[in-house]
């Protein structure tokens, strides 16, 4: 106060004018220790668990626009989701479409500060080792966001500096950066990580992602109107050898019980090669759970429930009943992943059976999603909290990939079926005998079967669907909407993209609408 | 004696006047004598007092008295400056006392001016000045709604909500963000008026073009209110009393359907779209609730205001001291207001050295609502009752919803009894000056300033359960705890200039000004309260959160003014002020905003001799001016930083094994900063005339003004591809246009005198750069090249009849294919144009609906008195606005809400083609459109009010100089075609005139009593 009495002219005042912000960190000394860049990655962690991304739209994405959901959800948007109608015009407001493109975006560019850093000078001030641990784990979020981004959208800017925009990628561009990203994490990524470290990414989680890329490439290369089929051979070899690169790691084995991979009990276990981790309840008043149990579950109207704004279809019931297993009981993986009808079913749900349930419920639908729910976990209603971690890539689909790529590559059935025979028996599955899959489209044909009943609801029937062309011909369209009548308004060629956010049309220079939307 | 209230003519006229008294007839004439004095009963000194019809006169003298010789059937003139001259018969009295009334419109009237004041003959500028006679005439809780329809140029919108402040936009909407006019009361520059107590205030100016604010520089680009209270007053002591008692209630009723009417339509909505009807469970003979909502809610609200001024002073020494309290409930059960008021203004003089202090301490203590009883009053179906005692889950006892009646509303009764939410606030606005003549011709002053404020806000909610359940909650009931406070200081060192030689006519100001403000704020939040009854944040069950910041910024300044005219004739003023301001970068941070104006008073020029019977006064006037603005800018927007707090969902990265997993708090820089923000600039020309006619009855001024808003400071959208939201730009330019028209009438008929006067202005915006083609916010958008927040929605066309008009509402596209264009639709379902003839019903199909800003708004006061009688009559409108109804939008979308009367939803057996049918489900019925816009234009009777002051003859005998009783009436007519409960609404920038169940005004009825001893 002294000063402000004694400054007597405007010429000397200027400093006095100049203030620092007491809220707030100031971005100049920020990038300077090894916590600050820890500070920097956990931004980039943290919106992994963000409703745009793996808390809740990611799975009403994969799920919902696959033939393994649908919703009549008195929230249009879930509808809307499920039957290709989303329209970018009308839906300004709607966060199936904002905040998955709004939240990855953050994340790269949180992690894009991480990387720039790093690369400026955070090697001056950290070791080699810690410096190379964090770039990697950089570089392995990007991956995710650009991975996520192809899937989805199909078009993003190539962000990968946190000063200056991209050009603007399409889907096989989008995969390619991310294959790019995955391929910079694998190689300075540790192996494994101490316990207490549980969730980073790892060498592993990286070769595996990249399996999916050079897949996901293979499948565009095969795309009827692309006829790349040179090109796609290159692509099924390099995931062979990502996927060889992960068997010779020698450090992942299937969990003896099933149903270890979508609970709490036993996280980031053996199988897990890239995990999500969540948090049961709030920090500071801010959930820190997963939501999809919410969202994704049988519904009850006194609440103890979710919200059933997604729902199975009914032919994956059928699907599960192909097949009995050794002992002639039904495959156990339909129960824990689904609940349907089924007066055998004693399971405690929210604290009444099924039966006990519909009494008063009067269940309208033939199935409902069980997977990730609370009904394994602890039985809690449930909340936008769900303590579970999202499995994002096992060592069940790795396996299952790797057959797949096998047949692709036209060579070892033997071998394809053999790692097949891994995720069956596991299930308590009779094994699959070579001979009755001994060409190239039966294998394929018991792949589409093994993969829905090992992974189903875990988000890869969108990319597997996208992958194996069944949304790129009419024919194929005309089949998915055998069993999921939202494909009677899939458009072909065109809503395999999903809507780009208004938002961006009008903001980002050169972002062009699908033709769809 | 009143001298310093009505400024002396010059020595000489005095003179003049003494000669004219030499001249005195000898025979058959009687000698007058007599005392002058003004209203307040103060003599008057130095009043010209002629015999009609010959140069014979005098003047009074310092007791008011005069003494003339005039024969017995003659007639005297009085004529003082600042009042209405007066004749008088002699009629043989020798004994004639006179009474002259003050004319508030007078030339030579002193009018505050930044850092000085001005004649107002010698305004170049735009300035209203406030008649506050009138203005007080208005029982005005707040400052704002003072100012209602009293000047052109300034638009308010009031309310009765209990402690509300009116918003105040002057010449229109001139920033993109919600920035009202700078107050400066008794010369301090202040954050705001709120909780100012109205009867503090002796005048009020509003500075509206760039030369008059300019001054000001920095935030006067929105206009200037300058506010000047009550000061202490040379001669005996005074003491005035007042007291005003107000009721308020709703000011009219909606009627809604009740009992089976409700029934029937209610019935009608789940059969239209195919549903079991949940109330057709219900048994033949059940008596069901009829509840009145609006009843239910609505209350008489009441105020009472007390107020006490006490002056006392010498020459050398004046003292005021003031105090108001003043309670409101409003209409509507919940919200209340207490407010206390101090005031201290002292000055004291001695030579050329003048010290003084204006000092107001207030605190106030609100009662708030939550969400809109005005909706819900509404919308609530009659069959749900109030209180439900067979209400499940214990969940409060209040009736909501069931399953027979299923409502997403919220009990209003309920609500308010269940919400708590009290802010105390305390405020101490004051100044201590000092002022030193020297050299004759110059006066440096020293003010120091601050405004203090501390704020505590408690809410506590336990309204989370009077709703059928949509969500889970994680608690029983809420505490916020809220401390919030403000510290301004303010150092203002200037030196002024004042010569007259021979014509001209000099004065010049310079300045140097500091200021400082300091925010912090500390909130903490916890749920379950352990104790029944108790509500403290230690008594929380969970400790949920807490948030707290700091904020500072600093500004100096430096200003000039030159002042000249010659003989009142030519006029010439040059302002300039340099500002600096800490939230800008060191490049950007000072703005300098030069202006000047000129004048031209004809009317002083000899060639105007023959005219000046009729036109006593012309001047014509023109100014130009840039004026800046920062006030939309955050105190730390330029700086770059790292964000420690995230989003919602936070920062944390959990790692670790299952049930054991460790949060790990991160942080990263989450916006974009622009370094180079700068100023925001108002660049107003202004041109205007000024006129007294007839002996000033008729009075004037016609001012026309165009300003153009340029970089506008504004958050512009990004693309989130960026990893960010908003950035900060000077991207914006707006402009505002428009004409205002004053003029009065006064006169005097007999012991009757009467004045009328009215304001007319009009407005026309239109945004020139935005940063982005448009921005939209709900139904309004933004776009450049049009008015700001324009209504833009589908149109429609009636209401489907019949199956073949559904099939007949096609677009035939130029390919030649017929696209039907509501294949969905049934008879009773609302008809959407093909704007676009795309052969598709979606947003591309939307239109235009109008503006909600005003195109013309005017005010009309008129007032009488006759004997101790006097009477004002004011009415206040606007033009040209459109409203969104949005509470309609709930009452008209035709499920489970509940129903105008006067409406008649569509069914077969009375077709309508205004309202389309019932149904319970989802349905394009309820799409924003054209339906639901309505005409905003309003005519109103503000004021009317009766007061009769007692004779002083008869008061004086109690020791009363003055004793004035008054009822009056407010908003006792509303002429509109609105359809809501009232049509008075603004709202955000980019979201204006949309009635989401605001708080109205209320029809009021007050009586009330002035006492002055």
């Amino acid at each position: 106060m002294a000063a402000l009495m004694l400054v007597p002219a405007a010429s000397c005042s200027d400093n006095w004018l100049s203030l620092s912000d007491p809220n707030l960190e100031s971005s100049d000394t920020f990038w300077q220790t090894e916590e600050q860049f820890q500070q920097g990655l956990y931004a980039g962690y943290a919106t992994l668990r963000r409703p745009g991304v793996f808390s809740r739209w990611f799975h009403i994405l994969m799920i919902l626009r696959s033939d393994e959901g649908w919703s009549n959800s008195p929230n249009a948007e879930f509808q809307a989701v499920a039957n290709f109608k989303m329209r970018g015009y009308s839906y300004e407001g709607n966060e199936s479409v904002n905040l998955p493109w709004k939240e990855t975006s953050q994340m790269i560019y949180y992690v894009n500060q991480v990387i720039d850093n790093v690369n400026d000078h955070g090697y001056n001030v950290m070791d080699a080792e810690t410096a190379d641990g964090i770039l990697g784990q950089a570089y392995f979020l990007r991956g995710i966001a650009f991975w996520y981004m192809a899937g989805t959208y199909g078009v993003f800017p190539r962000q990968v500096s946190s000063t200056h925009d991209g050009e603007i990628l399409d889907q096989e561009g989008l995969w390619k950066q991310a294959l790019d990203d995955f391929k910079a994490a694998s190689e300075i990524l540790p192996d494994s990580w101490p316990s207490a470290e549980a969730g980073r990414p790892t060498k592993g989680g990286a070769l595996g992602m990249m399996a999916r890329c050079n897949m996901q490439l293979a499948g565009i290369c095969k795309r009827p109107w692309e006829g790349r089929e040179a090109e796609a051979r290159t692509y099924w070899e390099a995931a062979k050898s990502n996927m060889d690169a992960i068997f010779a790691m020698n450090r992942y084995s299937l969990v003896p019980n099933w149903l270890d991979n979508f609970t709490e009990s036993n996280e980031n276990n053996s199988e897990s090669l890239v995990e999500i981790n969540f948090k049961n309840g709030l920090v500071d008043g801010k959930e820190v759970g997963m939501q999809r149990p919410k969202f994704l579950g049988l519904y009850i109207s006194s609440g103890e429930g979710a919200w059933d704004d997604g729902s199975a279809r009914a032919w994956l019931l059928d699907e599960f009943d192909k097949e009995r297993d050794q002992d002639g009981n039904m495959d156990m993986r339909k129960r824990y992943t689904l609940t349907w009808n089924d007066p055998t079913d004693n399971t405690n749900y929210y604290g009444k059976t099924y039966a006990q349930w519909n009494d008063s419920e009067h269940f309208l639908k033939e199935c409902y999603w069980r997977k990730y729910t609370s009904v394994d976990t602890d039985n809690l209603p449930e909340d936008y909290s769900s303590g579970t971690n999202f499995r994002l890539l096992r060592l069940a689909d790795v396996y299952l990939m790797y057959a797949e790529t096998l047949n692709e590559l036209g060579g070892d059935r033997a071998t394809a079926v053999e790692y097949i025979n891994k995720v069956r028996r596991r299930a308590n599955m009779k094994d699959l005998s070579v001979s009755l899959v001994n060409d190239y489209e039966s294998l394929k044909d018991q792949l589409r079967h093994e993969r829905l009943v090992e992974l189903c609801g875990e988000c890869t029937r969108w990319n597997d669907l996208d992958r194996w062309g069944d949304i790129h011909t009419q024919e194929g369209i005309n089949k998915l909407a055998e069993r999921d009548e939202d494909f009677k308004t899939f458009q072909l060629g065109q809503t395999y993209l999903y809507v780009i956010p208004q938002h961006e049309i009008s903001l980002f220079p050169g972002l062009v609408q699908h033709p769809a939307y | 004696m009143k001298s310093n209230h009505y400024p002396r003519r010059s020595v000489a006229t005095l003179l003049l006047m003494t000669l004219f008294c030499l001249t005195l007839r000898a025979a058959g004439n009687l000698q007058v004598t007599g005392i002058v004095t003004d209203t307040d009963n103060e003599p008057l000194i130095g009043v010209s007092v002629l015999l009609k019809g010959t140069t014979t006169g005098t003047v009074t003298d310092i007791d008011g008295n005069y003494s003339i010789s005039a024969p017995a059937d003659g007639t005297l003139v009085f004529s003082y400056i600042g009042c209405d001259t007066k004749e008088v018969k002699i009629a043989g009295q020798s004994n004639l006392n006179v009474v002259l009334t003050s004319s508030a419109q007078q030339l030579d009237q002193v009018v505050v001016i930044g850092y000085g004041t001005q004649k107002k003959a010698d305004l170049t500028g735009s300035v209203s000045v406030v008649d506050m006679d009138k203005a007080r005439k208005l029982p005005a809780t707040d400052v704002a709604s003072m100012l209602q329809g009293q000047v052109p140029g300034v638009s308010v919108a009031t309310s009765s909500q209990p402690g509300a402040t009116s918003s105040i936009r002057v010449r229109g909407v001139g920033s993109f963000s919600n920035v009202g006019p700078l107050y400066v009361i008794d010369g301090l520059i202040v954050n705001d008026a709120n909780n100012l107590n109205p009867n503090e205030i002796e005048s009020m100016q509003v500075l509206k073009d760039a030369s008059a604010a300019a001054i000001y520089g920095a935030r006067g680009a929105n206009g200037v209110i300058l506010i000047t209270t009550k000061k202490g007053k040379a001669g005996k002591p005074s003491l005035d009393v007042s007291a005003n008692f107000t009721v308020a209630q709703m000011p009219k009723k909606i009627k809604m359907m009740k009992g089976a009417e409700f029934m029937y339509y209610n019935e009608q909505a789940y059969i239209n779209s195919g549903e079991t009807w949940p109330a057709g469970g219900i048994e033949v003979g059940t008596v069901l609730p009829d509840t009145d909502w609006q009843d239910a809610v609505y209350q008489n609200g009441l105020t009472q205001d007390y107020n006490v001024y006490y002056t006392q002073g010498t020459e050398n020494l004046h003292s005021a001291v003031s105090f108001g309290y003043m309670h409101q409930t409003g209409m509507v059960k919940g919200p209340d207001y207490d407010r206390f008021t101090v005031r201290i203004n002292n000055d004291a003089h001695y030579k050329a050295f003048t010290i003084g202090e204006n000092v107001t301490y207030q605190h106030t203590h609100s009662n708030n609502y939550i969400a809109s009883p005005f909706w819900d009053a509404l919308t609530t179906p009659s069959v749900i009752p109030v209180r439900d005692p067979n209400e499940p889950s214990g969940k409060g006892g209040f009736g909501y919803g069931s399953a027979n009646f299923p409502t997403y509303i919220s009990n209003p009764v309920g609500l308010q009894e269940r919400y708590d939410n009290q802010s105390v606030n305390d405020r101490i606005i004051g100044n201590i000056y000092a002022e030193l003549n020297l050299f004759r011709y110059f006066t440096y002053k020293f003010n120091v300033g601050m405004d203090a404020w501390w704020g505590r806000t408690k809410n506590f909610d336990k309204a989370y359960t009077l709703r059928m359940a949509s969500g889970e909650q994680r608690y029983e009931n809420k505490l916020e705890d809220i401390r919030d406070s403000r510290f301004s200081l303010i150092l203002e060192n200037t030196l002024n200039y004042s010569q007259e030689i021979a014509d001209h006519n000099i004065n010049a100001l310079v300045g140097y000004t500091m200021e400082d403000v300091n925010w912090h704020y500390l909130k903490a939040e916890g749920y379950n309260q352990q104790v029944d009854g108790l509500c403290q944040i230690d008594l929380v069950g969970v400790q949920n959160n807490m948030w707290g910041s700091q904020q500072e910024r600093r500004m100096t300044s430096v200003l000039a003014r030159l002042d000249y005219n010659y003989a009142s004739r030519y006029y010439f003023q040059f302002n300039f002020r340099s500002d600096g301001c800490s939230k800008f970068g060191p490049d950007k941070r000072r703005g300098n905003f030069p202006s000047f104006s000129i004048g031209w008073r004809p009317s002083e020029e000899n060639f105007w001799e023959p005219l000046r019977e009729v036109v006593n006064n012309l001047k014509i006037r023109g100014s130009w001016g840039k004026i800046g603005d920062m006030q939309a800018l955050g105190n730390y927007s330029y700086l770059s930083s790292i964000n420690h707090s995230g989003p919602y969902e936070g920062f944390n990265a959990i790692f670790g094994p299952s049930g054991n997993e460790t949060l790990h708090q991160g942080a990263t820089q989450t916006s974009r900063v622009n370094v180079d923000l700068g100023w925001e600039t108002k660049t107003t020309t202004n041109i205007g005339i000024d006129f007294d006619l007839f002996n000033s009855r008729l009075f004037g001024s016609i001012d026309w003004y165009n300003a153009v808003s340029s970089d506008l400071l504004y958050n512009v959208k990004t693309a989130w591809a960026t990893g960010t939201d908003y950035l900060w730009t000077n991207y914006g330019k707006m402009r505002n246009r428009g004409f205002e028209f004053m003029a009065g009438w006064r006169d005097r008929v007999g012991e009757f005198s009467y004045s009328v006067s009215a304001n007319v202005s009009t407005a026309s915006n239109k945004v020139l750069a935005l940063g982005e083609s448009f921005y939209e916010d709900g139904i309004c958008r933004t776009e450049v090249g049009r008015s700001i927040s324009d209504f833009y929605a589908r149109r429609t066309n009636g209401i489907f009849q019949s199956m073949d008009e559904v099939y007949a509402h096609t677009t035939t596209l130029p390919d030649g294919t017929v696209k039907l264009l509501q294949p969905n639709a049934q008879p009773g379902d609302v008809r959407y144009v093909d704007l676009n003839g795309d052969g598709v019903i979606d947003n591309d199909d939307r239109d235009w609906l109008g503006s909600p800003l005003p195109k013309v708004e005017a005010g009309l006061n008129f007032t009488a008195e006759w004997r101790g009688f006097d009477f004002n009559m004011f009415w206040n409108s606007r033009f040209g606005n459109k409203i969104y109804n949005n509470v309609w939008v709930s009452c008209l979308q035709f499920k489970v809400d509940n129903i105008p009367s006067e409406v008649r939803p569509w069914t077969w057996d009375n077709p309508s083609n205004e309202y389309p049918r019932m149904y319970s489900g989802s349905t394009d019925n309820t799409q924003t459109s054209d339906r639901f816009v309505e005409n905003g234009s309003f005519i109103r009777l503000k004021n009317l009010q009766l007061g009769y002051t007692l004779p002083v003859e008869l008061t004086r005998k109690f020791f009363v100089e003055k004793l004035r009783i008054y009822v009056s009436a407010q908003n006792l007519c509303t002429i509109t075609k609105y359809k809501g409960y009232d049509p008075d609404i603004v709202g955000g920038v980019f979201s204006q005139g949309i009635d989401g169940g605001h708080f109205p005004n209320a029809r009021q009825y007050s009586a009330g009593i002035q006492v002055s001893f």
